[in-house]
């Protein structure tokens, strides 16, 4: 489980992966659609999740999960596990 | 009376993460006699309430983290039946969700619609939620509009697809909402089970006026399933509809790329093109059921209406087949553990 404790509105999260870093940098440009790919905004934490915005303004909510592979996310220097699948498409109700 | 001292027996409800092909966070999901434990409903020791009152949901196995719940019908004792909804923070697509029910309280009541785990809470992300559980001419709705549908003409209560639904004659039943729905160029998502009794012309579920782009209905047209824009662009999907079974239908449209999505029982029908695109430019009005009013015409749909949902957002195809399952066979969807006496706490009742 991700501990969001230390996240707060209007940190600058970089996604970034261990062992995978362009890769996943790469995926997650492509998804999100933005000049700095990797580089989110926190707009809200949430009990699992963590809604963040890219810079074209496009949001994204980041799951916490049990389970799956993980990568790390840099917030603001401080490093969390970060699940790969927080990239995975979500929706709601 | 805080949850959950008092409560008496919980037991752990699993969602099986393979019929849900994608993250869902604040699910709201179906709770029925085949998902739940049976000793909650056969109205023996362990049963809960007879009006449900002591029915509750936690995240977590202790309860610390109560859920915002609905109890829409309830029987205890003989043949069982339950109609209950409750929003769980997120439900996985790779790894099965697990929960917890709690019941037998006695002195429990259900908090009220508006109260912080009631179910305005639970529905908060739907533009409207009817579950066609209707009273008199009523059809309420659950969501935090409190947009409720107005019954008129030929209408009556009749078994649902799940728990009850509103029948309509096909020459003068409808509902419509009290207040204009406020969607007219932006995202959108309706949802519904119908029962049709033949395939006759008629308005499904939908909104708008008789102008070019105005209108948004669900509809039956020329024998085939049909989206209604009015004027132009509107969509043939070229494909009979089934009479005598409930069916699933949901429609969506995409804004930024104005798509149209039409799916049946969970899958997107692409015979005649999909997606299919126009502006949608839909008249703000009052959302209405089973009747459209075609310049000086009016047609009737002849069958019934079930979980009716609108939303102001667009619902990915994942979405649909999430929810198809779990309207669809809610007993394999989500399966209940053994129930368990909660320990550590007890009351007592004076006379």
């Amino acid at each position: 489980m991700i501990d969001f404790s230390s996240v707060k509105p209007d940190d600058i999260l970089r996604v970034t992966d261990e062992t995978k870093e362009h890769e996943i940098a790469t995926s997650v440009s492509a998804s999100m659609d933005c000049a700095s790919p990797d580089l989110v905004k926190v707009k809200e934490v949430k009990e699992k999740s963590v809604i963040v915005v890219a810079e074209n303004g496009t949001e994204y909510e980041f799951i916490s999960d049990t389970e799956g592979s993980l990568k790390e996310l840099d917030i603001t220097g401080a490093t969390k596990d970060f699940p790969l699948e927080a990239r995975a498409e979500t929706t709601r109700a | 009376m805080d949850f959950p001292n008092n409560w008496q027996r919980r037991c752990a409800l699993t969602v099986d993460h393979t019929k849900v092909p994608i993250n869902v966070v604040d699910a709201v999901l179906l709770l029925t006699e085949t998902n739940v434990p049976a000793e909650m409903l056969d109205g023996g020791i362990y049963s809960s309430r007879s009006d449900g009152g002591d029915i509750r949901c936690s995240s977590d196995k202790a309860g610390t983290i109560q859920l915002a719940m609905q109890i829409v019908s309830i029987t205890t004792g003989g043949s069982p039946a339950l109609e209950a909804y409750v929003k769980v923070p997120l439900i996985s697509s790779t790894v099965d969700t697990v929960y917890y029910i709690w019941y037998h309280n006695p002195i429990a009541t259900m908090p009220l619609a508006t109260d912080p785990y009631g179910s305005q809470a639970c529905f908060v992300d739907f533009k409207i939620a009817y579950h066609c559980n209707k009273s008199g001419a009523n059809n309420p709705d659950a969501s935090a509009n409190v947009n409720d549908g107005t019954l008129s003409g030929g209408t009556s209560d009749v078994a649902g697809k799940i728990g009850r639904a509103i029948a309509f004659n096909g020459t003068t039943g409808k509902c419509l909402s009290v207040n204009n729905i406020g969607i007219t160029n932006g995202d959108r998502t309706l949802s519904f089970w119908v029962y049709l009794n033949n395939t006759n012309q008629n308005s499904m579920a939908g909104w708008g006026s008789n102008v070019a782009h105005g209108q948004w209905n669900a509809c039956i047209r020329n024998l085939h399933w049909y989206l209604w824009a009015y004027g132009v662009d509107d969509w043939d999907l070229g494909i009979s509809p089934s009479t005598g079974a409930w069916v699933y239908v949901v429609v969506t449209y995409q804004a930024s790329t104005d798509f149209h999505r039409f799916y049946v029982n969970g899958v997107e029908q692409t015979a005649h093109g999909s997606p299919v695109t126009w502006v949608a430019n839909t008249t703000n009005s009052l959302f209405e059921l089973a009747h459209q009013l075609d310049g000086a015409n009016n047609y009737w749909m002849n069958g019934s209406l079930d979980e009716v949902y609108v939303f102001d957002n667009l619902k990915p195809a994942q979405w649909v087949t999430y929810k198809y399952n779990m309207f669809n066979s809610p007993g394999t969807f989500q399966t209940e553990g053994t129930p368990e006496s909660v320990t550590g706490s007890f009351f007592l009742m004076f006379r």
